[in-house]
This record gives C-alpha cells, sequence and structure tokens, in this order.
C-alpha cells in the first residue's frame, strides 16, 4: 500500500483547502497538487536521449541534477508544444527522491479547492472511456472554469507499472 | 544495560567471527586432527557466544554455546572430528548467520529455535562421549569451562571475587606500596610495574604538590568480555570524568585497537579519593575487579638506570617494583623515553612559569599527543559519508570543468591569463588526484566475497557428488565498493554453472583422462584501469555445434547464418535470455535464467564478461569492471549536433578512414585496418541522431574494444578529452541501451555517456 502526501492530506484537511497550481495546456485547464511541486523553471535546452518514450523530450540540468523531460502535451495525445515565452517546465516529485520535469504551456495561478468544490472521478470505470481519465482525479470547480486534477503518479508513472 | 550504541560493532565483530569459523570448518574437514583449527574454531564460537549474551541474543547464544560444547569435548580427547559433525556445524553456522541477518534487518534475533541442530550436535556429543549433554542441561549460564567461567550475561557484574578486589586496594596503601607486591597481582600487568621515565616523575610530581591524589589503578575486566575496547573506553570516561588519566599501560591506542589481554593500569590524578574511584569504575559492566593504590612513591626521586634521565637522581626510596623484573616494556614506555629529551625542555619552560593548572595541561596534551601520533592505521567509516565526499569531488570536477571551459572560449593576450591558465591547470591536477584518492578510499578487496565461495564450492561439491579443487587468488584485488556489494551474486552463479555444467562428473573425467578431482579456478588481477575476474574449470567445455542448434531451434538465429557466425559469436548465444544448453535442469543451474542475468548484472556495473570455452578442456568466463563508477575519463564526441562521451578505457585507437575503404561482409560494413577486419558502427543511425545535412569528408573512427572484440564507431567530429562525472540519465526516462548515463559539461549542456558495450 503507498499512500502520499496528496492522500494524507485529503483526510486532514477536509475544512481547509487543498493549493493546486493551475497550468494550461492547449485550451484546458489542469490542476497539480503543490505538495508535488519542488519548483517551476523556464524552458531550457534539453538534451534528446535517444530511444526514450515518445513524450519524454530529454534531459536538462538543473543546477547539477539530471532531470528527465516529458511533455504533457504527447503524454495527453495532444499536438507537439510549440515554445513560446510562456512556457514553462514544473519539476514534480512524485516519489520520494525522484524528480521529473513535465512541459507545460502557461502557468496560471495557484488556486485552493475544497471538497465540495472537487467532483471525483468523472469515469467511474478506470478502463473505458478517454485514456487521459486515469490521469485525472477529479475535475475541481474554480469561479467558472473547470480544472482537470493531475494524478501525478498515474500520469508518471506508467499505467500498468502501478501495483494497485 | 543498554546495548543497542554496540549493535553495529557486534554485527561486524560477528561477521568476522563467522568468516572465521566458515574458514576453519573448511580447514577441520580436511584436516580433521588439526589442533589449531579446532581451537580457532573453539575460540571464534566462544566469543561469539559471549557477544551474543551480551547483546541479550538468547537463541543465538545457546546455539554457538553447543557449537563450543563439542569443540570443548573435541579439544579434551572425549571425541573426533567425523564428516557428520562437520556437516551439522555447516548447519549450525548457517543458523547462526542467519540470526545474524535478522539481527542486521531488525535487531532482533528472531524465533527460529533451530531445535534440530542443537539435537543433532548434541546427539553426537553424546554418541561419541556416551556423556548426556542435552541443551536443556547446558543453558547458557551454566559454567561449562574454564574459559567460560564467569557468566556471559551481562547483568551479572558482580563475581564473587570481589571482596578480593577490596583487599588489595586495602594493601595498596603507601607503605604497602614499599615493601611487597600483594598476592594475585604477579601477572605483571599491575599499575605497580608502571615504569615512570625521570620526565614523567617529575611532571607528575609537580602536579600532585597541589594537594590531589595520584593514584595508580589496575582494571580487570571479565574474561567473558567481548568489547573489552568499549568496555575500557567507559572506564576511561568515568576516570576522565573525576580526574586526568596522566597515563595508561598499554597505551590508549593499544587499547582502542584491543591489544591487552583482560587487564590495563593507569596512573590517575584526581581529587577523589581512592575508594570512591574504586567503586566509581567498579560500576561499569564487565568490570572484574579494580586496585587503586596511591603510588605518589612512584614519582618520588630514587636512583634509575635510565640513560635518557637527565635528572640528577637522589637517592631514597628504592621501592620493590622498580627491581621487578616483570616491569612491562610497552610501546608507550618506549615511545615517552624517545620524547624525553625534547619532553624535558618543555617541562623546564612550564616549571619556570610556576602554574601548576598550566602544567597539568601541557602533560595531559602531551599524553593525548602520543596517543594520536600513533593512531591506528584503519577507520571505520560509513559508506554513505564515502557517498557524500564522492559527490562532493563530482560537484568540484563540474565545477573545474566549467572554468575550463569559460577559459578556452577567451582570447588571451593578457599577461594575467597566462597566471590564470596555470592556475586552471593546478586546480585540474589537483581535483584529479583529489578524485584518485577518494576512490581509493572507497576500495575493498575482493576477498571479502571471494571468502564466501570456498563453501559455496564444498557444498555443491557433495551435492553434485563431484570432487572439486576450488583455487581462489586475487582476493587482494581492490574494487569500488559500490561493485563489490553487487558482484556477489553474478559471480556465486557462475561458480555454481562451472560446478554443475563446466565439470564433468567423477567417472567421465576418469574416461577422459583427466585427474579426479575437477579444478574450478577464480582469479582476480588488475589490468590498466580494470579488474578482470576470471571463473574457470578444466570441465568438458561446451559443444559449440550443440549452442548452434539451440540457438537455431529457439529462432535465434537462421540456419544459414549460423554456419556463418564466428565462434566467438556462437558463445554470444549463451547470454541471450533463456538460453540453456543443459538437458536436464538441476536445482543449482540450468533454468535458462542465468547468464543473460549474470550479463545484464555486470553490465549495469559499467563492466563486460566474456566466454571462452575449448571443447573437452574447460570453459573461462573473463569479467572485466572499471576500477572505479562515478568518475571517467571520457572523449567528447559531436554526432551531428549532439555531444556523446565515450569512456576512454573502451578505446584502443582513433583512425581517419576514407569514405571508400568501407566494404561489405555479409551485408555488414567493415574496415580493414592494418590487417584486421572490423565491423563499423555508424552511431548517427543507432542513436538516430536528427540530421543537419552534415556529410564529412572523411569517416572519424573510434576503435573500441570489448574483452577481445573490436568495433568501430563511426563519429562525426572529436572534440577531446574530459573527465566526467557520470550521473544517472534522470528518473522514469527509459533511454537506449547504449546509454550508459549522462555527465555535464563545462557549459552546463548535457552529454549523454555511450555504453560501448552493448553497441557489440
Amino acid at each position: 500500500m503507498d499512500y502520499n502526501i496528496n492522500e494524507i492530506q485529503n483526510i486532514e484537511n477536509d475544512l481547509s483547502g487543498i493549493e493546486y497550481v493551475m497550468i494550461k495546456v492547449g485550451d484546458e485547464m489542469f490542476g497539480i497538487n503543490i505538495a508535488y511541486i519542488d519548483n517551476i523553471v523556464r524552458y531550457q535546452k534539453f538534451t534528446r536521449v535517444p530511444k526514450a518514450q515518445s513524450y519524454f523530450k530529454g534531459v536538462i540540468n538543473l543546477r547539477g541534477e539530471i532531470i528527465s523531460v516529458m511533455s504533457l502535451r504527447l503524454k495527453l495525445g495532444l499536438p507537439d508544444d510549440k515554445i513560446t515565452k510562456n512556457t514553462r517546465i514544473i519539476i514534480v516529485k512524485p516519489e520520494e527522491e525522484t524528480q521529473i520535469g513535465i512541459i507545460v504551456d502557461e502557468i496560471k495561478e495557484v488556486i485552493e479547492l475544497f471538497d465540495k468544490d472537487v467532483e471525483k472521478n468523472v469515469n467511474s470505470n478506470p478502463d473505458g472511456g478517454d485514456v487521459k481519465v486515469s490521469y485525472v482525479d477529479g475535475v475541481g470547480k474554480y469561479g467558472n472554469l473547470l480544472v482537470s486534477l493531475i494524478n501525478i503518479r498515474n500520469l508518471i508513472i506508467d499505467k500498468d507499472m502501478v501495483s494497485v | 544495560m543498554d546495548v543497542s550504541q554496540y549493535l553495529e560493532m557486534f554485527i561486524d565483530e560477528s561477521k568476522e567471527h563467522i568468516q572465521t569459523l566458515s574458514d576453519e570448518l573448511m580447514v577441520l574437514e580436511k584436516e580433521p586432527e588439526n589442533i589449531d583449527t579446532i581451537n580457532e574454531i573453539f575460540r571464534a564460537a566462544h566469543s561469539l557466544k559471549g557477544m551474543a549474551g551480551t547483546m541479550g541474543y538468547k537463541r543465538m547464544q545457546r546455539l554457538t554455546h553447543d557449537m563450543e560444547n563439542v569443540f570443548q569435548e573435541i579439544r579434551s580427547d572425549n571425541m573426533k572430528v567425523v564428516p557428520e559433525l562437520v556437516d551439522v556445524l555447516f548447519d549450525a553456522l548457517d543458523a547462526v548467520s542467519n540470526y545474524l541477518d535478522n539481527i542486521i534487518e531488525s535487531a532482533d534475533e528472531g524465533v527460529e529455535e533451530n531445535e534440530g541442530i542443537i539435537n543433532a550436535l548434541n546427539k553426537i556429543v553424546e554418541k561419541a562421549t556416551g556423556k548426556s549433554n542435552s541443551s536443556e542441561e547446558s543453558t547458557v549460564t551454566k559454567p561449562v569451562n574454564s574459559d567460560n567461567k564467569s557468566s556471559e550475561s551481562s547483568s551479572d557484574k558482580a563475581p564473587a571475587d570481589n571482596s578480593n578486589t577490596i583487599n588489595g586496594s586495602g594493601n595498596n596503601t603507601p607503605s604497602d606500596n614499599n615493601s611487597d607486591n600483594p598476592s594475585g597481582n604477579d601477572d605483571g600487568h599491575d599499575y605497580r610495574n608502571i615504569r615512570l621515565s625521570e620526565f614523567e616523575k617529575k611532571s607528575f610530581r609537580d602536579v600532585i604538590e597541589d594537594g590531589t591524589y595520584l593514584l595508580g589503578l589496575t582494571v580487570y575486566l571479565s574474561t567473558s568480555c567481548v568489547l573489552k575496547s568499549a568496555r575500557s573506553f567507559l572506564v576511561f570516561k568515568v576516570l576522565e570524568d573525576n580526574g586526568e588519566v596522566l597515563k595508561s599501560v598499554p597505551n590508549i591506542q593499544d587499547i582502542e585497537d584491543e591489544k591487552f589481554d583482560f587487564d590495563f593500569s593507569v596512573i590517575y590524578l584526581s581529587n577523589v579519593p581512592a575508594d570512591k574511584i574504586q567503586s566509581l569504575v567498579r560500576n561499569v559492566s564487565e568490570v572484574e575487579r579494580v586496585c587503586v593504590g596511591d603510588v605518589i612513591d612512584m614519582v618520588e626521586d630514587r636512583p634509575k638506570e635510565e640513560k635518557s634521565s637527565s635528572e640528577a637522581p637522589s637517592n631514597k626510596d628504592i621501592s620493590t617494583h622498580n627491581k621487578d623484573e616483570n616491569v612491562s616494556k610497552g610501546h608507550s614506555e618506549e615511545h615517552n623515553t624517545n620524547k624525553t629529551s625534547d619532553a624535558d625542555k618543555k617541562v623546564v619552560v612550564m616549571h619556570e612559569g610556576g602554574a601548576q593548572a598550566q602544567v597539568k595541561e601541557k602533560s595531559s596534551d602531551k599524553s593525548g599527543k602520543s596517543a594520536k601520533s600513533s593512531v591506528g592505521r584503519t577507520v571505520r567509516v560509513d559508506i554513505e559519508k564515502l557517498d557524500d565526499l564522492m559527490n562532493l569531488v563530482s560537484e568540484l570536477i563540474i565545477a573545474k570543468n566549467g572554468l575550463v571551459s569559460i577559459n578556452s572560449n577567451r582570447i588571451t593576450n593578457n599577461p594575467a591569463d597566462n597566471i590564470f591558465n596555470e592556475q586552471i591547470e593546478y586546480l585540474e591536477s589537483v581535483t584529479t588526484n583529489l578524485h584518485e584518492s577518494v576512490m581509493k578510499v572507497r576500495m575493498v578487496p575482493i576477498e571479502t566475497i571471494f571468502s564466501r565461495f570456498p563453501r559455496l564450492m564444498r557444498d555443491l561439491s557433495k551435492k553434485l557428488n563431484k570432487k572439486i579443487e576450488f583455487h581462489v587468488s586475487g582476493g587482494e584485488t581492490e574494487l569500488d565498493r559500490t561493485v563489490i556489494d553487487e558482484i556477489g551474486d553474478p559471480l556465486q552463479h557462475l561458480l555454481r554453472n562451472a560446478a554443475d555444467h563446466g565439470l564433468e562428473t567423477t567417472d567421465e573425467r576418469i574416461k577422459s583422462g583427466k585427474t579426479e578431482e575437477g579444478n574450478v579456478y577464480l582469479n582476480a588481477y588488475q589490468v590498466g584501469n580494470n579488474i578482470v575476474i576470471e571463473v574457470k574449470d578444466d570441465g568438458a567445455g561446451m559443444n559449440l555445434d550443440k549452442i548452434k542448434k539451440k540457438a537455431i531451434e529457439k529462432g535465434l538465429v537462421t540456419e544459414e547464418v549460423a554456419e556463418m557466425i564466428s565462434d566467438e559469436e556462437v558463445v554470444d548465444f549463451l547470454f541471450k535470455p533463456g538460453f540453456s544448453t543443459a538437458d536436464k535442469i538441476s536445482d543449482i543451474s540450468g533454468r535458462g535464467v542465468g547468464l543473460d542475468v549474470v550479463k545484464t548484472k555486470i553490465e549495469e556495473l559499467g563492466g563486460s564478461i566474456e566466454c571462452k570455452t575449448v571443447f573437452g578442456e574447460g570453459t573461462t568466463f573473463v569479467i572485466k569492471l572499471p576500477l572505479t563508477l562515478a568518475i571517467i575519463q571520457t572523449l567528447m564526441v559531436e554526432l551531428k549536433d549532439e555531444k556523446y562521451a565515450i569512456p576512454l578505457g573502451n578505446i584502443q585507437t582513433i583512425e581517419d578512414i576514407p569514405h571508400e575503404d568501407i566494404k561489405h561482409l555479409r551485408g555488414k560494413e567493415v574496415i580493414n585496418l592494418r590487417g584486421r577486419v572490423i565491423p563499423i558502427i555508424r552511431l548517427n543511425d543507432v542513436l538516430e541522431v536528427p540530421d543537419n545535412g552534415f556529410v564529412p569528408e572523411s569517416l572519424t573512427v573510434v576503435i573500441v574494444e570489448k574483452g577481445d572484440r573490436v568495433a568501430g564507431l563511426v563519429v562525426d567530429n572529436l572534440v577531446g578529452q574530459q573527465e566526467s562525472v557520470i550521473k544517472p540519465i534522470g528518473d522514469y526516462i527509459s533511454g537506449s541501451r547504449a546509454i550508459g548515463g549522462a555527465t555535464i559539461l563545462g557549459n552546463g549542456e548535457i552529454a549523454l555517456i555511450l555504453e560501448v558495450n552493448a553497441l557489440f
């Protein structure tokens, strides 16, 4: 059984909300639990890694550490990234001692969502429906925006590698 | 008593004892009458028992106790060593190792009682001696022999001879001291036998004028005490808390190294009276008795034979112990005498200063210094600390590479730049040396894993019913600690293979005119920056045709191709997953999971493995491992717009080859280099490098080797040699097998490091 900060916080923070960094990829808004986020850096040149998974762009040097960088767009089956001045790399820590960068189009703001704002797992059947669903824990309502809350571990650790 | 702080020490020492037991049992099996071996085993079992008892591991204590018992009987000629006994002892040893493994994992020995083994042991003893020696009777607290007369139980620290101690100290009044040696102190280790140099006397004398007590102490540890240095340390701590140790025999360093029997003596300065000190020291567990006495007379002036004395002795107080022939000539004694002339001057100065406190301080300083100056040659360091150190060195090298790269990009006309250049070169040589030094610190002799194999081969020999001679050499060869930890399993696998598949049965050997015993060799040696480990047998060798047939069967190769491939390539099939030539599967090896795993493991460590086999003569596996993992010398090359690092250790030469020299042989591109046909590998294709339209005039080919095989890697451009810190390629990304890691260049960019072995 593995539990993470997210789950613990879900229990502890029934009253206070959970903070998410709201990001924009394509036309859609996504939220990443701030507890996983280590750092946000500007887009930088990466080194290609031969024969890596297609959604991995390569590796970057972040203060002496080598960090692999994936494209959220490619992972979600969207068209490849167009690098603009708003493009950012979010460094997340899905597990202890591991780091990975995620390329996103734009970072909006940090939002706080309460339990009542979140509609858990839109699709009750995780095997059916859109592939994207397993990467998304639920949908949060923030003002008039709908924010898909990303399940970082499912996103990064390949689905068949997750043992639940 | 809280023993947790000794757990690590206990684990380390137990490991050593278990290894000793294992080694000696092997000897015993061959030479059942060897009394040295028997004694050695007895001693190791006894120490283990004592340590386990101290730490409160009752089951482990009980088992080792019974092992010890057996040897007690053997020692006293009540029984003989028989093969069944050795088997049971090996089982018992395994059980002890299991206890230890549990302890390492959870600090608890577990609940396995190992009744079966204990009963088997006792049955053998009973049968041989006719005595009943059931385990119930011989519980741990029951004295079995003189060696463990005092109980191992740590709480039991007040042996009956306590009264002796009090008497002893009673005798040690100054007046008694001058008359005769009290009985029971005839072992020559008494504090009264400490010989002081004139200098020491003088400085001690200066100190006691202050009204403090100058005491002599002799501390006797319980003979069952297994953590002697730890106990002594506690004693010293008590003493230092209440005063000052002026001198100790043997010196502090020897005590720390456990270079003493069970007693040591100190000259001690304190304002706490003798009886108080005595009871304080007595409170340290496993201290059997303490003799304390005033030794003020020892520092009185008196005639001395010591030639180094610069003092004119004044004739009074000839005390008996000065004539005593038993005077210990400890290391510290010599040390101090040698230093006398030098130190004397110091004393004079101090004396003129007239401040007592200062003298006190200085003299203790001196003793501290003399202890430090002879600090032992080894230090135990947590591997994590070494890893941290290595990481820092890596950072430093990256920073240095940054400087070098900035410097090389500058246009230099300024004379000051020359100095800057020189300094950078100096920095380069320092960091390289630093790296080498840290690397050396991490090196461990491969003996640490080799030592477990004789036992393995013995067991295999029994199990397979083959006579096996096992030859080990090169155990002193050193390898990085990380590699050592990883290489054990692959080697074990190869040795099993050698014994099971490699060697023929005894009958077959006799038929083919070989010696009855099969030979298995395990050799290690260093070649340049690599360590080579060979696992060799003189068995039947492999039938290449059989391997070929199998490969075709498994669809690894077509029949036509199989006809053409070289012997080396045939042997390579062995390393393919699921490939086993064994006709039947035994529980020792031959399940077809194996050599491919061995190969993967070794390649993970940055090494390579090769197999040479001669049908009818035997098989040799050659493992080549890099000396270090973290930092390597590399050649930076360019492929189109990308940079890659090739480990220098793999590179033979670099050649410039015109396009037209490339020939095609069996569908592969080759070059003929000075009479040798070498296949070439176009890295651009293998690594799928995006094309930038660059076409070189001729081919730059880096000739790399893997064991006896070579290949040419085609690159676009050579950048230069660089010290590269190998970093993992990042989490979750799974790149080509040809990428062994990444390194950060001077300008902050990342270059991937090629895993040359994976390209073949």
